[in-house]
């Protein structure tokens, strides 16, 4: 995700692309399988809350994220990581399934049919923005969420 | 872990109650179908899920759940929830599920409020 500056606009900050080269680095960078999930929540509460985001939102973006990485261990790729930026007012988190198509040659798709049903759309639901480029051999999904006022 | 200690069934008052821990997701969501179906066989039609313990329920848990509560109602009866955890009846509201399972505040209102 490039970030596009008007020519009345300041320049932005640098921000995370979508596969995390360039800008900046994330806070947390880990790959994790299904006992990892409750540390995965953890990470993923404390960093929406550094976002500023009220309790409840925050208990929102876990759930979200959560039932990303569910996904990913659910489709049973080798590898999965979670990756999480901390942005202004906001925080991006991205999950890897597998060995996701590099950003160059995305193949996005808008919507994933979920044969699980349901996680994807109550990410739908929480997320401000969703990414997904899936590939033969792995699928990344990236969501941000903007902190909501209290 | 068990299915049979992580998903406690116990009869009460001649109902079966399935007791669900800290979290339900799919780490255990298996263990929990298990639970309710064995449930099920104890007495057709009503089931209560006490999940008071729990604080976070994801769609795989809400599947389970589901599942049951149609098998419950097609035997005349439903599945009761108690439900506590303000991420659990949040999860229940974004998927509007609370409008198809009926949750109660305690144990003893799941189990005494006439079906409506």
């Amino acid at each position: 995700m490039t970030s596009e500056n008007r020519p009345d606009e300041p320049a932005r900050p640098a921000e995370p692309s979508a596969d995390g080269s360039g800008g900046f680095p994330p806070a947390v960078d880990l790959a994790f399988d299904s006992g990892m999930l409750s540390v995965l929540r953890t990470h993923v509460h404390a960093h929406a809350c550094r976002a500023g985001m009220p309790g409840d939102q925050a208990a929102d973006v876990v759930l979200a994220v959560h039932e990303l990485a569910a996904n990913a261990i659910s489709h049973g790729g080798k590898t999965r990581r979670l990756r999480l930026w901390d942005m202004a007012g906001a925080l991006r988190c991205q999950v890897d399934d597998g060995d996701p198509p590099a950003p160059s040659d995305p193949a996005l798709l808008s919507w994933l049919p979920d044969p699980h049903g349901h996680g994807l759309w109550v990410v739908r639901q929480i997320a401000d923005q969703m990414r997904i480029a899936s590939g033969p051999r792995g699928t990344r999904v990236t969501v941000t969420f903007n902190a909501r006022g209290e | 872990m068990m299915p049979g200690t992580t998903f406690p069934v116990e009869m009460v008052s001649g109902v079966p109650v399935v007791t669900t821990p800290e979290h339900v997701d799919i780490t255990n969501a298996e263990g929990l179908r298990a639970a309710l179906a064995e449930s099920a066989g104890r007495g057709p039609g009503r089931l209560v899920v006490d999940m008071s313990r729990t604080e976070f329920c994801d769609t795989a848990g809400l599947h389970a759940l589901v599942a049951a509560h149609k098998r419950a109602q097609a035997e005349g009866g439903e599945v009761r929830l108690v439900v506590t955890g303000l991420a659990v009846q949040r999860i229940f509201a974004i998927t509007g599920l609370d409008d198809m399972i009926r949750s109660f505040p305690s144990l003893h209102e799941a189990l005494t409020q006439r079906p409506s």
